[in-house]
């Protein structure tokens, strides 16, 4: 069989009969299995074997007979040559072609206007039986043809349904609009990516009727009107501006497509879908860091107040979201508020939120971050800069799971997993009276100190070779590698802004370094002089030791003298000295001490 | 802060070697016998991470070089390391405080561990290469400037020290000449240097991912876990994120023999349909390349093959027709991508199939 690059795939089905031969030319991919099960049934009973072949022909030569003619050449039948003419012959005049002398019989088989597959019969009888044989083979033919016509019409029309169900399901999970879409019986069918922004009390409309969304009677008014407003919605109490879209085919009612518009002051913001870090995204292998990530891991799974604790950039808030990401809220939201950033004035609107009119400036009713966190997690960084007042509501809150707005009277409960987190000695503020002790225990369930970068330090590799190969990959630079004075000076550094101010340096010599050999030019200035002072201070410490080493090796063969100089004995004076016994047998050999 | 290996970590050591070893590197599993005969129940290695190092500390390198296969078949005695060291001491008039790797990629990263036992010294937590790489000279602490000589070569039966009059290139000359008369391979001590030198030259916290690496293996649970968390494992260390290339069954290995080395290539066809459905990968000691139609994946990055459903890691010597297999990708630390690292491996030359290949 013959290779041919260009053109579509085909099928071809040969059926060997007795005396026919049955060949199904596919022209398309689409429905093969459906016609050749057609086929097969309609001419089984003259089988006695079938071939499967695939192929790839170009259908404009429609070579196909050729394909064909290395094995049917054994039976010396022509059948190949008339390909060529059968096929735009079948295609202009729509019609079974027969040519008798050849013994072929050949109909074209339809979607539509498309010409999806050929279907040749192929006769070797020589006799008048041959004649009525091939009468009733034509009869067939056409049967097969209608009855395969028929069924893929059906199965085109399904399948464009659902293309269309497709289509409609991106644009609602496109769509910047609310949308829903209700079936002729009131069955909410589905809705836009949007319905959940509005949709407070976060209920499954879909498989519902619309009674769940709005009451019966503003239903069948906008089914009159088309377009309604002040709508009372049911999923969030607000109202909203409703339009209607009948779909219809044929005149009959489909389905009805709706349109909502929250009257503005009812609408809460829409929460942006979060990217939040996960536990085996914050990086260190250290034994500290390892420790603080178990224990959170432990506890994330309960509603307890965590506290996380920890200097300025160590990764309190990614701390937070990964607790979060790991609870069993991780599918609601997570809303962070820094109380330092905001001034205390905006504070409390900022965390509970404001009724329409509540204070000069507040033109609508707002919701605060408590209620924007309802079901999931509130990370409130920098605790200890709460003022007194909000301390006393926050205490409140925390008590009896209700908020109050500013300048409402009415409580709204919420149900919130609070993590705070400061990087102040909150047990000295409880002490001078600037924070409150109940507040504090409430607070505290469960403290999680975070370490600093300098306790850590066997980390600080890992975290330069991730934030190089990402800002490298970002700022679109070579790979770099780093000179030995510089990752002396990122080993020893303070790094007083922990990973933060590390990601800042690394950031710098990122984008500033030209060549691939970071060196000490294309760090932050103040980063060099912070080392400088750092030897210094070391090289001076180096001095006094080493004017010492004599007291170590006295004292050290006291204690050999007294415990032994056996395997137990240096054990016992490893132990004395409090340093391992390898550690010992180095000392030993490098001081010469047998 | 300082770490130890225990009797029991070895066998996870070795494991998480043999990923790293990306199909080379030999066979982890003699010298991990010989380690456990020596080794005893209470016995412990302490490993030094990067931050630990002491500056003033003299420290070598160890490793194992030449054939891996005449290696496996001319097994240690355990004793040649510390003859390694002890001629390198007395030759070169120095104490050495700590070891370290020369390479964390197989055998090599367990050759220091069965000094540092003998000899009551630290381990330092890294390697020079970060995986295995086919010469004595492709290391990152020969690109940061560090010698290779002084250098002490053992082996059964015969040593030789080569002194630090002799610039890298002719040690390496030596080395192999050495090598290559005495059974095809030999124990190495070198690239001596300073705590500080080694510590800023190092790839780091390597030994310790090896750990992982074979704990994950060898513990109870769905292979899918495992998997996700060897991937946890990589992305927490100094390598990055990787990538599962393919899961399939070898269709077709051919494999032989040039200048005794392994050289070869395979295809895997993917059990799915994906756009990786059929791939290409050659070998030259370690797997170096992946072409679906164009390269798609080739040295330094880390190309791992793992087993299935036990996830344990498959060489060069042992890949066979019809296992079913995961191939993923691990990128290699910056430093192994930047220019001058590439040049020091020779990516042209070193790694690409003869044209003896082509005509068989």
């Amino acid at each position: 069989m013959r290779q041919y690059t260009n053109g579509t795939s085909r099928l071809f089905v040969i059926i060997t009969l007795i005396s026919v031969k049955v060949v199904i030319l596919l022209l398309s991919e689409l429905y093969k299995s459906e016609i050749t099960t057609i086929a097969i049934r309609f001419f089984r009973h003259y089988s006695c074997k079938i071939h499967i072949y695939f192929e790839n022909c170009d259908r404009q030569n429609s070579t196909f007979g050729v394909l064909i003619e290395e094995k049917l050449r054994k039976n010396r039948n022509p059948i190949g040559q008339l390909f060529k003419e059968s096929c735009s012959i079948c295609t202009d005049l729509c019609t079974l072609t027969k040519y008798p002398d050849e013994e072929i019989s050949m109909t074209p088989i339809r979607i539509a206007d498309q010409i999806v597959a050929y279907l040749v019969i192929q006769s070797g009888m020589k006799n008048e039986q041959r004649y009525e044989t091939l009468e009733l083979i034509d009869s067939q033919l056409d049967l097969c043809k209608s009855t395969i016509e028929i069924k893929l019409q059906s199965l085109e029309l399904e399948r464009l349904y659902h293309e269309t169900l497709d289509e409609l399901q991106i644009f609602l999970q496109t769509t910047s609009d609310v949308f829903v879409l209700i079936n002729k019986e009131d069955v909410i069918e589905t809705t836009s990516q949007t319905f959940s922004s509005i949709n407070e009390e976060r209920l499954n409309v879909v498989g519902l009727n619309i009674s769940t969304l709005m009451y019966s009677k503003d239903w069948e008014r906008l089914k009159k009107d088309k377009v309604i407003e002040e709508v009372e919605l049911l999923v969030n109490k607000g109202k909203a501006t409703v339009s209607l879209r009948t779909i219809k085919s044929n005149d009959v009612t489909i389905s009805y497509l709706i349109q909502i518009l929250m009257d503005k002051g009812t609408v809460k913001k829409p929460i942006a879908k979060q990217t939040l870090y996960s536990f085996q995204q914050i990086k260190g292998t250290s034994h500290s860091i390892q420790k603080t990530i178990e224990k959170a891991q432990r506890v994330a799974n309960s509603d307890s107040s965590i506290l996380l604790r920890g200097e300025s950039g160590t990764g309190k808030e990614i701390f937070a979201q990964a607790i979060h990401h790991g609870s069993n809220r991780s599918k609601r939201p997570f809303i962070a508020l820094n109380c330092a950033a905001i001034p205390e004035s905006l504070l409390e609107s900022e965390l509970f939120g404001h009724v329409k009119g509540a204070f000069t400036g507040s033109h609508t009713t707002r919701v605060g971050r408590f209620e924007l966190a309802n079901g999931g997690t509130l990370f409130l960084d920098e605790i200890g800069d709460l003022s007194p007042s909000l301390q006393a509501k926050l205490l409140r809150v925390v008590q009896e799971r209700r908020i109050e707005k500013v300048g409402d009277n009415q409580s709204t409960p919420v149900d919130v997993r609070i993590i705070t987190a400061t990087h102040q000695n909150l047990e000295q503020l409880v002490q001078v009276g600037k924070f409150r002790k109940d507040l504090y225990y409430r607070l505290n369930v469960i403290p999680i100190v975070i370490p600093p970068l300098r306790d850590r330090r066997e980390d600080i590799p890992i975290l330069i070779e991730y934030f190089m190969k990402n800002l490298s990959k970002q700022a679109g630079k070579k790979p770099k590698r780093i000179s030995k004075e510089v990752l002396e000076i990122l080993l020893n550094n303070n790094w007083s802004g922990n990973i933060r101010e590390l990601q800042n340096v690394v950031h710098h010599f990122v984008q500033l370094e030209i060549g691939e050999l970071v060196t000490q030019k294309s760090l932050p200035t103040y980063l060099k002089d912070e080392i400088q002072s750092q030897i210094q201070l070391q090289s001076n410490h180096k001095r006094i030791y080493r004017t010492q080493p004599n007291e170590n090796k006295e004292e050290i063969l006291r204690l050999l003298d007294e415990f032994g100089r056996d395997t137990i004995g240096k054990k016992r004076v490893a132990k004395s000295l409090n340093i391992s016994l390898p550690t010992l047998y180095r000392k030993l050999n490098k001081l010469r001490i047998k | 802060m300082p770490w130890k290996i225990t009797k029991e970590d070895i066998r996870f050591i070795s494991l998480g070697a043999r990923i790293l070893s990306c199909g080379g590197g030999g066979n982890t599993r003699s010298m991990e016998a010989l380690i456990l005969s020596v080794m005893k129940d209470d016995d412990v290695i302490e490993v030094i991470p990067i931050h630990v190092v002491r500056d003033d500390w003299w420290v070598t390198a160890i490793g194992i070089m030449g054939s891996t296969v005449l290696f496996n078949e001319d097994l240690p005695t355990g004793e040649e390391m510390e003859i390694g060291l002890s001629l390198y001491e007395k030759e070169y008039n120095k104490n050495v405080d700590a070891l370290i790797s020369i390479e964390i990629g197989g055998v090599n990263a367990l050759a220091p561990l069965l000094l540092a036992l003998k000899r009551r010294l630290p381990v330092i937590d890294g390697d020079g290469m970060g995986r295995a790489f086919p010469e004595l000279y492709m290391t990152t602490l020969h690109l940061n400037g560090i010698p290779l000589a002084p250098l002490s070569l053992v082996t059964q039966d015969n040593m030789k020290f080569i002194p630090s009059s002799y610039t890298s290139d002719q040690a390496v000359h030596e080395a192999k000449s050495f090598a290559n008369n005495n059974g095809g391979h030999s124990h190495v001590v070198g690239y001596g240097a300073s705590g500080d030198e080694i510590k800023t030259s190092m790839l780091s916290g390597t030994l310790y991912l090896a750990y992982r690496l074979g704990k994950i293996i060898t513990s109870y649970g769905d292979g899918i876990i495992r998997l996700k968390q060897i991937k946890n494992a990589f992305e927490n260390s100094i390598y990055g994120e990787l990538s599962l290339v393919i899961k399939g069954y070898v269709t077709e290995v051919s494999r032989w023999f040039e200048n005794e080395v392994i050289v070869g290539k395979l295809f895997i066809e993917s059990y799915t349909k994906q756009h990786n459905q059929k791939i290409e990968i050659q070998f030259m000691n370690e797997f170096f390349t992946i072409h679906n139609g164009e390269s798609i994946y080739r040295v330094p990055d880390l190309i791992v093959f793992l087993h299935i459903d036990s996830l344990e890691p498959i060489s060069v010597v042992d890949i066979q027709r019809a296992q079913s297999v995961i191939v993923l990708v691990i990128p290699a630390p910056n430093i192994l991508h930047t220019t001058d690292m590439l040049t020091l491996i020779h990516m042209k030359e070193s790694y690409q199939l003869l044209k003896k290949e082509e005509d068989q």
